[in-house]
């Protein structure tokens, strides 16, 4: 078993190499659409002629509503997408998801969309960042990296997230005064 | 089971938006850094969660592999399944279990992102087993 130094460094050598190799091999792929994988804003931002006729994703912020033309920037590029046949109520700043046929004109012909408001991205990224640092302070207070062994290893004594942010807040109020 | 381990849980339940590194570095980035195709999503992917999950056993004492191991598996599959469930405008979801398939499977549809109504009830059913496990606990 890996129980050595040597034996962690090596297998978590090899691993990262093999989730690096999953990385690019991932950004190499093309559409499939006979398996659900259409083409996203990413393909239609690099060459959206090449999607003519073709059943595509798209989504982005609405700029303006009458004609409804929604916005994303894609890997530098701006994708600027009018979107007809939306039969829905749709707000300027709001996000609209769309699957539909592309056409000429960067026109995506809508069959399915629906729109999400900012405010629920703004909580979707700030929630996802906050238990993020949650589990970090947890990891940190539970857990030790032992630099020397190359291990996580398990705090004897835990410490704990909220006294020390108290202890914090206390060191701050006593250098104000 | 202790605080500990239920962290251990908690960080396999992250390790699915490991991807979201791409807000950080994004993909084009990386890929005109490296000269390589390059996509962070391959990290919510069944592949790279597997190995993420393997990188995370690797590297804890051998003492505490199985259970560390049955943890962020445990955590990383409830996320993967959850987000399978998402409302996409395709009907389709991601590629689940990649790379083994490429295949997005449907989707359900069962709620958004963005909805704050599933937290809500994984917060709720915390309390619950928080309460319900409180004599055990001293």
């Amino acid at each position: 078993m890996i129980s050595s130094r040597r034996g962690r460094v090596t297998a978590l050598g090899i691993l990262t190499l093999l989730l690096i190799g999953l990385l690019v091999w991932y950004g190499a792929l093309e559409p499939a659409p006979s398996a659900g994988a259409y083409p996203g804003n990413g393909e239609l931002a690099e060459n959206f002629e090449q999607y003519h006729g073709e059943l595509v994703s798209a989504s982005g912020t609405v700029e303006t509503v009458e004609p409804l033309v929604i916005v994303d920037t894609v890997r530098g590029n701006e994708l600027r997408l009018t979107v007809e046949d939306v039969d829905r109520d749709v707000e300027e700043g709001e996000q609209l998801r769309v699957f539909g046929i592309a056409r000429e004109g960067r026109v995506i012909e809508s069959r399915t969309a629906f729109t999400v408001p900012s405010s629920g991205l703004w909580y979707a990224y700030g929630v996802s960042f906050l238990a993020g640092l949650w589990v970090l302070g947890r990891l940190v207070g539970g857990w030790r990296l032992n630099p020397r062994d190359v291990r996580l290893e398990r705090r004897s004594s835990p410490r704990h997230l909220w006294p020390w942010i108290r202890a914090w807040i206390e060191r701050l109020r006593a250098g104000v005064e | 089971m202790n605080p500990q381990y239920i962290t251990v849980g908690m960080a396999g339940a992250m390790v699915p938006d490991l991807a979201k590194v791409d807000l950080l570095f994004d993909d084009r980035t990386v890929e005109q850094f490296l000269g390589i195709p390059w996509d962070w999503f391959a990290l919510h992917t069944a592949g790279g969660v597997l190995l993420s999950v393997l990188i995370g056993t690797t590297i804890v004492g051998s003492t505490e592999r199985r259970r560390v191991f049955g943890l962020l598996s445990l955590g990383a599959a409830t996320h993967l399944l959850a987000d399978a469930t998402l409302q996409t405008a395709s009907g389709r979801s991601y590629s689940v279990l990649w790379p083994l398939v490429r295949y997005q499977p449907p989707t359900p549809g069962w709620f958004l992102s963005t909805d704050p109504t599933p937290t809500l009830i994984g917060f709720l059913l915390a309390a619950a087993a928080y309460l319900a496990t409180r004599n055990r606990r001293d």
